[in-house]
């Protein structure tokens, strides 16, 4: 992880690799997407900072991404999230090159994926980047197992092989024995189960979510995203997530990104964004959430007073949530602790509401 | 923006454009039209025609061009033929039961069966077998070049683009055009009749292959490249199986298309069960020509049931209980079948079907017709009897408009039609319209009955123009009806699905029983045969308008009338301007076929042009028949563009029969498929 952990405004200066880091796994240099006639021209002229509309009218193009550049680290899952129409679709394309980006490189494992040939870029979506989309993008002629062993079937893998791995990927998202049916035969949620199934079934080292639970009802949204999580805990891919759901970012995410009209307005861990929000579109997105659950001890407290009368610690991974009781059953402040178990800073009552009631 | 001003100054422009047009015309070409404003397309395409005639035997472009195809076609159809009689018809029976059961199931496999049982049993199991070897050269040459071009034409939009003029002229252009130029460089035979079915399915196989291969969505095909699939395997594993059910309707329809033109081609000498007919048809001999027809429509059921396949739950069903052993065991059964079938068919009669099996309906038919002349056609209660409204539409209807346009100056009616493309679709109908109508004054081959082309133009266009109203009076309602009642669609869509499927000359043998000979008959058939496109897209306009339209209108309570007449009826207006066009499109396709029952004019010119060997006169007339279709498609194609509506967002040009106007529309052929 490269971004620190408060926040980080992104208006074109990208967050720069810590010197002596390992490559990351994915890292976005300048990023742009301009659909319609003459993109390049729009790229870094001074039409780019025109509203959409405007920028329509002049020169007939829709910039979808604009400059936008980050890292994400192994094992590690990125979160964007934006608005219909924020261009996080066309940005999360340009990472496999579904979509050709207008400028700015992509760089995988450090390997630029400008330039490539394209037998490279089949390898690299065959082995090494797979994606789940919103729609499920299930092939209706085909049974549910060939629809998951469709990946290693383009591979040239043998019958006999991809079935085996099929039925495990299956199993692992606990669809064992529905290989038989077909997809239209499926809920939703066992649709983008397969979805699922399919794209780990090559074991790629990156896995890209677009949209992935948006068509899905509240209830079975939350066993997906439960479901995530734990094969994340287990399988510890890389992972880009789309989402415009809060909470779904605040679940899955390492870091989040917030997109709006084609640019980042705000990158960083889920804490940061939601404590301290660098504008009104971030403030709106994030008014809503129970804080209580997102922020923690470590990051509302106040820098520690010396000789200050303590009634208990916590430390600073506690959620406000469960800070809350303690805060109010005790008259005096509570000390924080940091991971190796000293006083990093405190907190009282005052701070705590302080910091429910938001808007810093 | 419609102010008495802006309208005045709207309409100044044409008006002074078309007066000056008309002073031009009337000016230059004069009244009777001037000498040299003459194509000499027929005594050009006679000479053509001797020349071929004299050079057929040496020339190097039929010694080495059309000759060796016509052999090839020639040795093709006749090496199926063989192999149907090879077969016997025990064993011909049998095949068809078992290839049937395999693409199309158990129940398919019994009416395909008994439908080639009844072929013999109807007499006229010989014809049949040349009309189905036609059948399986021509289908077999669409589609090896049909669906290869389809692909093509999918994958890359260029080459749709620059294919589009030539597939929208191939398929306006009404078949018998093609038969001309065939025979003469085909000679008469099988060969001619081979290509012009060719020419005439390819359009439709190429277009249906292409528009389903389109129809796959581009979120399914991004999954392949997301997954590192080649373009190759992107074609094969998702997009010509996600396009399979539409492919293989494209397939049935195009197989539907041939039979009609293979049906047709009896008038250019190649033998089959339309020779039935039209021998039927020419000695009055209805009960033969109703034999013939029968066998045509089982024969169009039967090749329906080898190419419908099962319906998607049937489909899975068999895959899923199919079993390599399985498999085999059936492949193994289905052949003994056969082999046994062929040799008990060998050993009885020696192949040829028995005559004791005989369920011809020869002269039941023939008395019925007897009795309706001698008891419909006249004095039947309030209606009066057959003859008595063909007596009426003739007297009210056809004279008084055909008179019109044949009394109006030949300068008139170009005015007269160019300013009414002008004012209701714009400029460039307009002027395609006056060039397509100047092209018809320049043709002066004398018509069969003695009159010019000119005056036999005007004739036909009285006829259809007759035809598409009656027809457009019977499926609006009727239309209308069928989108607002369920039960009601569900009601008549088998029956506008079999009206789809029967060759065009099917519909003359009833009518004719009926009405004798003459204009009318010719118009009745027409109508019974462009019904189905006209009713099929009313009710579809209607059923296209979105059920939150229609909620949101009742919730503001408009009652059922208001509702289909201020939401409905105008969102389905577009849709229904299609149907019109399909109609014309459709009644024009068949002038020819009007003209084999008296339809008389440019029908006969062509007929009279095929068989008596006056090519000239049959070129000329074919192209004045192109030039009405030219006017009256771009005319309602214009309308139905300019009309804002639900439906009809695609424009997939279809021949006759073959109505798609968008992926909904596909879709709703796939339920009944
Ligand atoms: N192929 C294209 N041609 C032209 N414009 C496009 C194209 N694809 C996307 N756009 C435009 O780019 C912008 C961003 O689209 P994108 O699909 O990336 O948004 P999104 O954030 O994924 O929205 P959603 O949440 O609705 O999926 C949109 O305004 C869209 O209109
Ligand atoms: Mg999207």
């Amino acid at each position: 992880m490269t971004t620190s952990g408060t926040d980080t405004t992104t208006d074109g200066t990208p967050p720069i690799t810590t010197a002596g880091a390992e490559t990351p796994t994915i890292s976005c240099r300048g990023v742009w997407k301009v659909f319609g006639p003459h993109p390049e021209r729009v790229v870094g002229s001074s039409d780019a900072e025109l509203p959409r509309a405007e920028l329509e009218a002049r020169t007939g193009c829709v910039a979808a991404v604009r400059d936008v550049s980050f890292d994400v680290d192994a094992g590690r899952v990125f979160v964007v999230m934006g608005l219909s129409g924020s261009g996080k679709s066309t940005l999360v394309r340009c990472l496999s090159r579904l979509i050709e980006p207008t400028a700015g490189d992509v760089l995988i494992d450090g390997e630029d994926t400008a330039h490539c040939s394209a037998q490279w870029l089949r390898d690299l979506r065959r082995d090494r980047v797979s994606m789940v989309f919103q729609h499920f993008g299930l092939l209706p002629h085909r049974r549910v197992l060939d629809n998951v062993a469709f990946g290693l079937e383009v591979q040239g893998k043998s019958k006999a092989e991809r079935h085996a791995r099929a039925g495990d990927m299956l199993d692992l998202v606990g669809l064992s024995g529905l290989g038989d049916s077909y997809p239209d035969e499926l809920s939703g949620g066992m649709q983008q189960r397969v979805g699922l199934a399919r794209a780990l079934a090559n074991d790629p080292e990156i896995l890209l979510f677009d949209e992935p639970f948006s068509a899905l009802d509240p209830l079975i949204r939350r066993d997906m995203q439960d479901e995530v999580a734990r094969l994340q805990r287990e399988l510890k891919k890389t992972v880009v997530f789309i989402t415009h759901d809060l909470q779904e970012a605040l679940k899955l995410g390492d870091e989040i990104a917030i997109m709006r009209d084609g640019r980042f307005v705000q990158v960083g861990t889920p804490e940061g964004v939601v404590a301290h929000p660098v504008d009104d579109y971030v403030r709106d997105f994030v008014r809503d959430v129970p804080r209580e659950h997102v922020l923690t001890a470590g990051g509302i407290m106040r820098a520690p007073v010396d000789n200050e009368e303590t009634a208990g610690t916590v430390t600073e991974t506690t959620l406000v949530s469960d800070l809350l009781p303690i805060v109010v059953a005790s008259d005096h402040p509570i000390a924080v602790l940091d991971g190796d178990g000293r006083v990093c800073g405190s907190v009282d009552r005052l701070i705590v509401l302080r910091a429910l009631a938001e808007d810093d | 923006m419609t102010s008495p001003r802006s309208l005045l100054v709207r309409l100044a422009v044409p008006t002074a454009v078309i007066a000056a047009f008309a002073v031009l015309l009337a000016g230059v070409w004069g009244n009777p039209i001037a000498t040299w404003w003459n194509f000499r397309i027929g005594p050009w395409i006679d000479s053509v025609e001797e020349w071929i005639i004299l050079h057929r035997g040496n020339h190097w472009l039929f010694r080495w061009g059309f000759e060796p195809i016509a052999r090839w076609l020639h040795n093709l159809v006749q090496w199926d033929l063989n192999a149907l009689h090879f077969i016997t018809w025990p064993g011909l029976i049998t095949l068809v039961v078992v290839v049937a059961a395999r693409v199309s199931g158990i129940r398919a496999a019994l009416t395909a069966g008994v439908a080639v049982f009844v072929i013999g049993g109807l007499g006229v199991w010989e014809p049949a077998m040349v009309t189905v070897a036609l059948m399986l050269v021509s289908v077999a040459i669409v589609l090896a070049l049909g669906l290869p071009l389809g692909i093509l034409s999918a994958r890359r939009p260029a080459f749709e683009r620059r294919t589009r003029v030539v597939l929208d002229a191939m398929q306006v252009m009404p078949a018998f055009c093609y038969l001309l130029p065939c025979v003469l460089l085909f000679d008469i035979g099988y060969p001619p009749a081979v290509v012009a079915t060719v020419i005439f399915a390819l359009p439709a196989a190429i277009r249906l292959t292409s528009h389903g291969l389109r129809g796959v969505p581009d979120r399914l095909m991004e999954v392949g490249t997301a997954h590192g699939a080649t373009p190759r395997q992107s074609l094969l594993k998702i997009q010509l199986p996600v396009a399979r059910p539409a492919l293989l309707l494209g397939i049935n329809q195009t197989i539907n298309l041939a039979l009609g033109i293979v049906v047709i081609a009896a008038l250019v000498g190649a033998e089959g069960l339309g020779q039935e007919v039209l021998a039927g048809l020419q000695h009055l001999d209805v009960g033969q020509a109703f034999d013939a027809g029968l066998a045509i429509v089982a024969v169009a059921i039967v090749l329906d049931r080898l190419t419908a396949g099962r319906p998607l739950r049937a489909a899975r069903k068999f895959r899923r209980d199919r079993t390599p052993e399985r498999a085999r065991i059936e492949l193994l059964a289905g052949v003994g079948a056969v082999v046994i079938a062929i040799i008990v068919g060998k050993l009885w009669s020696s192949g040829a079907f028995p005559t004791s099996i005989d369920f011809s309906l020869h002269d039941p038919v023939n008395r019925l017709v007897a009795w309706c002349r001698d008891n419909l056609r006249n004095g039947v209660p309030i209606i009066g009897g057959t003859g008595s409204i063909s007596d009426f539409t003739v007297i009210h209807l056809l004279d008084p408009i055909r008179d019109f346009l044949t009394q109006r100056t030949w300068w008139e009616v170009i005015c007269g039609v160019t300013a009414l493309a002008w004012i209701t679709a714009g400029r460039r109908v307009a002027a395609a319209c006056a060039i397509a109508l100047l092209v018809v004054t320049g043709l002066h081959a004398d018509g069969s009955a003695g009159g010019s082309i000119w005056v036999d133009t005007m004739d036909t266009l009285s006829q259809v123009l007759v035809a598409v109203v009656i027809s457009m009076v019977i499926a609006l309602p009727i239309g209308i009806w069928a989108g607002i009642s369920e039960r009601f669609y569900a009601a008549i869509r088998p029956l506008l699905d079999a009206m789809q499927v029967m060759p065009a000359f099917v519909y003359l043998v009833p009518v004719i029983g009926l009405f004798s000979v003459g204009r009318v008959p010719g118009i009745i058939a027409s109508v019974v045969y462009a019904l189905p496109p006209g009713i099929r897209l009313t009710a579809l306009g209607i059923r296209e308008v979105p059920p939150e339209t229609i909620e949101a209108a009742r919730s503001s309570g408009a009652t059922k009338f208001q509702i289909l007449t201020k939401v409905q009826l105008p969102l389905a207006l577009r849709s229904i301007m299609l149907g019109l066009n399909q109609t014309i499109l459709m009644v024009l396709s068949v002038v020819v076929i009007a003209g084999l029952v008296g339809g008389g004019a440019l029908g006969v010119d062509v007929v009279y042009g095929l068989t008596k060997s006056e090519l000239g006169l049959g070129v000329e007339a074919g192209i004045a028949i192109v030039a009405l279709a030219v006017v009256l498609d771009r005319m309602t194609q214009a309308w139905a563009a300019g009309v804002r509506g639900v439906a009809g967002s695609t424009r997939l040009r279809t021949p006759p029969r073959v109505i798609r106007v968008g992926k909904t529309k596909l879709l709703d052929q796939l339920e009944t498929a």
